[in-house]
């Protein structure tokens, strides 16, 4: 999607530069590109440092939950863990050169699917190294059946626990922001978050709270499905032996009896939201002793009594207005459709499901408000494949089996707490020090990995990126492997689209998703697939190339042959209801489209009053951070068709907020980059836009009139209709910029204000099959856990839920 | 930057201490200083049936003043038992031995030691 022009040649000097600095520099560190899976002694005078495990290590192979008979069971228990975890010093940014690595043992917070194959074996010396939580594998017309169950011992964190309710902790004066995590160096009138504008509930809080995310599904968003206003506190612990009590066994008979109710309403019932309230059998009624629901309700009891909370009030007053209630402790069973579309073409007869679940490659995350930055840096992410036709297609084409063969490559940047809590050095801390631009890239949990390749041979790469805060930017793979894209964010892509993306640079935000076949060169050798990484395109320039991962195509190995070593003729057909959404189904939208606003605002604007507190960087939607009991939801019609303008009011530092919305993916109209540049006729680049002289001075420029802002827009966009559109389920906001004139001065308006423009595209979405309570947010988790999130609720007419039941903590 | 947590656990020795202080890593032991970077985060982790409250010190033996020297401290309130401290985030330069102890029980003793990043 990204027009950067860094050439292949040029990303292959960068990577022989960064091979040489990983080589050169690494001091303890990891010692370049070795392809033996050999350990680097690093470290020698630490206490705790551990051996780095070698770069170039074969790509581990994730433990994977399958489904079986139409049902995806299995058990992911979310828990602490200690892990290597690899730090850069100094570097600011990935690659910087003059950086170098240690490893260090790490707890973490981590999902581990209990009944997922093959296993993690510890590394030598039992060492554990990352690895992200269970790819999950079901089919379009599964049930999901999961067990969650939470076993995190809090106190092996610094306090984190949520304490909304409480609204302070011994030592904290009352403010805004207690309820906050608290990190200072000393001083508690300094550091996180007391010398900033955070304020709960939008600040870092609750890392020890769980839940999950089934990131790309097209489903259920209420009760046991996609419901990310859940929050499934830790387990009790043993007093004396300090083991969780609540395990996974604890509600076996519970779950398996829900579990068979649930799937039976479901197969009846696509549209089901069962269950809809605690007294919904199996489960509940809550006032009957041993339900599920009943035996909650004593645990929330239980943790009131014992922390002066109140969820269970917070609860019942759900419960009493017969919605399902969002507070639970050790234990929860995710029971969901991902609906099957079966009709052979669109639209559907009245009555039946609008869309289906899309297969393709998804995946699955924390979605605790508060924590999802530091939950998903520590690895709380995995990857869903929810197959389907689509497979099949590829099946055909290149072998049974084929694709449950081919390499699953999940992206995170793996690390412990957001620099936030590192105290600036201007309120007497450390400064954010290095990683401020995020940690390295690892893949599946390990440091330049090592696809191995036959010559010639194609394989089929599922890459999810689930770092919360970068986008990989694949400028070129290394000369001589070749690539084409299958799908985006779990949407596999029309065949003009599949055709037209050969060798193409890509970008993947964090949260997107693609699928590609790529293709071996026949010479053996080491091939580094090089990645930038990016918030925003005007990073790239400065931005060092970073090995993602290599590949090794063997010698020792037959070539590929036959339809091993050819992509597909043609890209797999698309279920129907994948067609364009068309001017017509938006015609009440397309003339006055819903604005989102999404805006940051930098430390210390404005600029606070002498002897006020400092300020962090401020991260809003529409004006405001993420409600606590307000109704500030977006309202849609279920079954309703949309065209929305996602506008970027933030103007520096550039950040293309990557936009999500659940549940349903989006198709992108235009975009609109106000800060683009051109390459011109004489080959000079040039801004694209300018705010002088009409029509612009350059005919590859547009003009924009800073005092009409219907002109705020891509003069030289083409939109054909006719042409299939990608569908997405993130997609970056292009920044806005302040209008100058010739000479680079502000162009002020009638308020004496620089005309400030934004950045925006325009998405289209179909609202269907499923109302319901969820978010849109900016998928930088730290924006997002700040604010940078707003409730959507689909609700059919008549019957809107109160968006002020729930609370966001 | 790695965060690290330490757990104060309840010693059974003749020699009047009731709980000492234990980096949470794998194979650590009770007792043993904490090697820390410049920016780290540490944590305390209560494991014992009565409150503590680590505090600086200036050396192995010092006595806990209240207020310290420099008015900074490393935990702004006591830690009750099964509860966790927020973090405190190291912000002294390599070289320097931060050394503590339970200011409720100034004969519970503990020690961070910043080093350079890498050692």
């Amino acid at each position: 999607m990204s027009t950067n022009s860094l050439t292949a040649r040029a990303l292959e000097r960068s990577a022989s530069r960064d091979l040489h600095a990983l080589r050169s520099l690494s001091r303890r560190g990891l010692a370049g590109l070795l392809l033996a899976p050999v350990f680097v002694a690093v470290s020698l005078a630490g206490a705790h440092a551990a051996p780095c495990l070698a770069v170039s290590q074969p790509l581990l192979k994730i433990p994977e939950l399958v489904s079986n008979k139409g049902v995806l069971r299995g058990t992911v228990v979310l828990t602490d863990e200690q892990r290597r975890l690899i730090f850069r010093s100094p570097g600011k940014t990935p690659g910087q050169p003059g950086s170098f690595f240690d490893c260090q043992p790490q707890r973490v917070r981590a999902f581990l699917g209990l009944e997922a194959v093959p296993k993690v074996r510890p590394s030598p010396g039992g060492i554990i190294d990352p690895f992200p939580g269970p790819t999950l594998r079901a089919r379009v017309g599964d049930i999901v059946q999961l067990t969650f169950v939470n076993q995190i011992d809090p106190n092996r964190f610094p306090y984190s626990i949520d304490q909304g309710e409480k609204r302070g902790i011994s030592g904290v004066a009352p403010n805004p922001a207690t309820g906050c995590d608290v990190s200072n160096p000393g001083n508690p009138q300094a550091g996180y978050p007391l010398m900033g504008a955070d304020a709960f509930p939008d600040c870092f809080h609750g890392s020890s709270t769980g839940n999950i995310h089934f990131h790309g599904t097209h489903t259920n968003p209420n009760g046991t499905a996609d419901n990310v206003l859940l929050e499934i506190r830790p387990s009790p612990r043993d007093p004396a032996s300090r083991e969780p009590l609540i395990k996974p066994e604890t509600f076996k008979r519970q779950f398996a009896d829900f579990f068979k109710a649930c799937e039976a309403r479901l197969r009846g019932d696509v549209f089901s939201t069962y269950p809809q309230t605690w007294n919904d059998a199996p489960l509940g009624p809550y006032t009957t002793a041993g339900t599920w629901t009943n035996q909650q309700m004593k645990l929330l009891q239980d943790y009131d009594a014992k922390t002066k909370e109140s969820l269970w009030a917070a609860n019942k007053k759900v419960i009493d207005q017969n919605l399902w209630p969002q507070y639970y402790i050790g234990a929860y069973p995710y029971c969901f459709q991902l609906p099957q579309y079966t009709q052979g073409n669109w639209p559907p007869p009245p009555g039946g499901l609008q869309m289906g679940q899309s297969p393709g490659t998804h995946w699955y995350h924390a979605h605790k408000h508060g924590s999802t930055a530091i939950n998903v840096s520590n690895g709380m992410t995995g990857v869903f494949i929810i197959e389907g036709p689509y497979d099949d297609a590829l099946n055909a084409f290149y072998g049974p089996g084929w694709t449950r063969q081919q390499p699953v490559m999940v992206i995170n940047q793996l690390g412990v707490s957001p620099n936030l809590f590192r105290t600036p050095a201007s309120q007497g801390g450390p400064g954010a020090g290095s990683q401020d631009k995020g940690p390295d890239f690892t893949v599946n949990g390990r440091f330049q990995p090592t696809v191995d390749m036959a010559p010639g041979e194609v394989q089929m790469w599922r890459i999810a990126n689930t770092s919360g805060r970068s986008g990989a930017f694949f400028g070129g793979f290394a000369p001589g492997l070749q690539w084409m894209q299958l799908a985006q964010d779990g949407v596999q892509l029309a065949d003009e689209n599949y055709q037209a993306s050969k060798n193409k640079s890509f970008l993947l935000a964090s949260g997107n998703r693609g699928d590609f076949l790529v293709k071996a060169p026949m010479t053996p050798g080491i091939y580094p697939v090089l990645v930038q990484h990016a918030v925003d395109p005007t990073d790239l320039p400065s931005a060092n190339p970073v090995v993602l991962l290599q590949v090794s195509v063997r010698g020792n190995v037959p070539p590929a042959r036959g339809n091993r070593a050819e992509f597909i003729k043609t890209a797999p057909p698309q279920p129907p209801f994948l067609k364009n959404i068309t001017d017509a189904e938006v015609a009440s939208t397309i003339s006055n489209p819903r604005v989102i606003k999404f805006a940051s605002s930098p430390p210390n604007f404005p600029v606070p009053a002498p002897g006020t507190q400092r300020s962090y960087a401020m991260h809003t939607i529409n004006g405001q951070k993420f409600d606590d009991g307000k109704d500030t939801a977006i309202p849609v019609t279920l079954n309703a068709v949309e065209e929305w303008r996602i506008e970027n009011w933030t103007f520096g530092p550039l950040i293309s907020h990557p936009f999500h919305i659940h549940i349903n993916p989006f198709q992108i109209v235009d975009v609109f980059s106000p800060n683009q540049t051109v390459v011109n006729a004489n080959g000079n680049t040039v801004p694209k836009y300018v705010f002088y002289n009409n029509p612009a001075p350059d005919p590859a420029q547009c003009y924009l009139d800073p005092n009409d802002a219907s002109t705020w827009k891509d003069c030289k966009a083409v939109s054909d209709p006719s042409k299939p559109r990608i569908w997405w389920d993130v997609f970056p906001i292009p920044p806005g910029i302040g209008a100058t004139d010739a000479q680079g001065n502000p162009i002020k308006g009638a308020n004496g204000q620089q005309i400030m423009v934004p950045g925006y595209f325009r998405m289209r979405s179909r609202f269907v099959d499923y109302a319901g309570q969820y978010v849109l947010h900016c998928h930088i988790l730290a924006h997002e856990d700040r604010g940078m999130m707003v409730l959507v609720q689909v609700s059919a007419p008549g019957k809107k839920i109160d968006p002020t039941v729930y609370r966001h903590h | 930057m790695p965060d690290w947590s330490i757990k104060i656990v309840s010693a059974r020795g003749k020699s009047g201490v009731r709980a000492k202080f234990k980096p949470d890593i794998v194979g650590s032991k009770p007792g043993k200083p904490l090697k820390v970077v410049t920016g780290d985060l540490v944590s305390w982790n209560n494991t014992t049936d009565k409150e503590h409250w680590p505090w600086p010190v200036a050396s192995a033996n010092a006595p806990p003043l209240d207020p310290t020297p420099d008015g900074n401290v490393l935990v702004s309130a006591v830690i009750k038992p099964d509860s966790a401290s927020p973090a405190y985030n190291v912000g002294a330069p390599a070289g320097t031995t931060i050394f503590y102890c339970c200011k409720l029980h100034p004969e519970e003793r503990g020690q961070m030691i910043v080093v350079e990043f890498g050692q």
